[in-house]
């Protein structure tokens, strides 16, 4: 397959999964845009130990972790992040909510929702993204996120712990 | 949070900008280019050196200068005829 081709397969899924991450038009644009270009680069030394979609999707969910980390890094003094501890003082992202996804009734109940996954650890929030909003099957996950299954359902347990958490925090409620 | 599931379930999947394609083609095309922050890390490093070499020499101490002056002896460069 072309690179043509595999953008006509392949473009709406990069997208959407980039939208679940980062709630946002213009952000998932351009995350599909490095993606493709990531593709582009490597679509020769790609082995295929794991299918193409397979492929892409981890490149999709590496790129947007990776865009959430850079953005939220923006914001930050370049010695403050050169001498702290990245994790522990990264404040829950900010986000410009516009996913063309969810109907307007709906929107603010998803967007709380949405605050509450976007505290999540990475593996968390992508297997909430990945068994619940994009429907893969367990197996599907668990060889996107190079697990196995049991312990993809036990992160996925703790996820959704966590998530409970989440939203009934005082902020987020 | 089966409700928080059903309602996440329910998000529709949408189609990104026509315009994205040609945008990735143009990308492909135009070679990569160094991001702005490093562009002005490197001028603020080659600046702090420079401005380090300026100073040290500067703070340099007159006696530098004098031993300077007794090595290189004055000549008589007045002509004359003998």
């Amino acid at each position: 397959m072309d690179f043509e081709g595999i953008y006509i397969e392949y473009h709406r899924l990069v997208f959407n999964l980039a939208l679940q991450y980062v709630q946002n038009i213009e952000d998932a644009e351009e995350i599909t845009q490095d993606v493709f270009l990531k593709v582009y680069k490597h679509l020769s030394t790609f082995k295929q130990q794991s299918s193409l979609k397979t492929w892409i999707y981890r490149i999709t969910i590496n790129q947007s972790l990776d865009f959430i980390k850079s953005k939220s890094n923006k914001t930050r003094r370049f010695f403050t992040a050169l001498f702290t501890d990245y994790e522990s003082t990264l404040p829950a992202e900010a986000v410009n909510f516009n996913h063309p996804g969810i109907a307007l009734e709906n929107k603010e109940a998803i967007e709380t929702i949405f605050r509450a996954i976007n505290q999540l650890a990475d593996k968390q929030k992508t297997v909430i993204i990945l068994l619940k909003i994009e429907h893969k099957s367990q197996a599907e996950a668990a060889e996107i996120m190079q697990l196995n299954v049991k312990a993809l359902e036990s992160l996925f347990q703790r996820a959704k712990k966590n998530l409970e958490i989440n939203l009934n925090t005082k902020g987020n409620l | 949070m089966e409700d928080v599931f059903k309602q996440l379930s329910a998000i529709k999947q949408v189609k990104p900008s026509e315009r994205l394609y040609a945008k990735i083609l143009l990308n492909i095309q135009t070679p990569a280019v160094y991001p702005l922050y490093w562009s002005i890390a490197v001028v603020c490093l080659l600046l702090f050196f420079v401005l380090a070499e300026w100073h040290f020499i500067a703070m340099q101490s007159p006696h530098s200068v004098e031993a300077l002056s007794t090595l290189m002896s004055k000549t008589n460069n007045t002509l004359y005829y003998e």
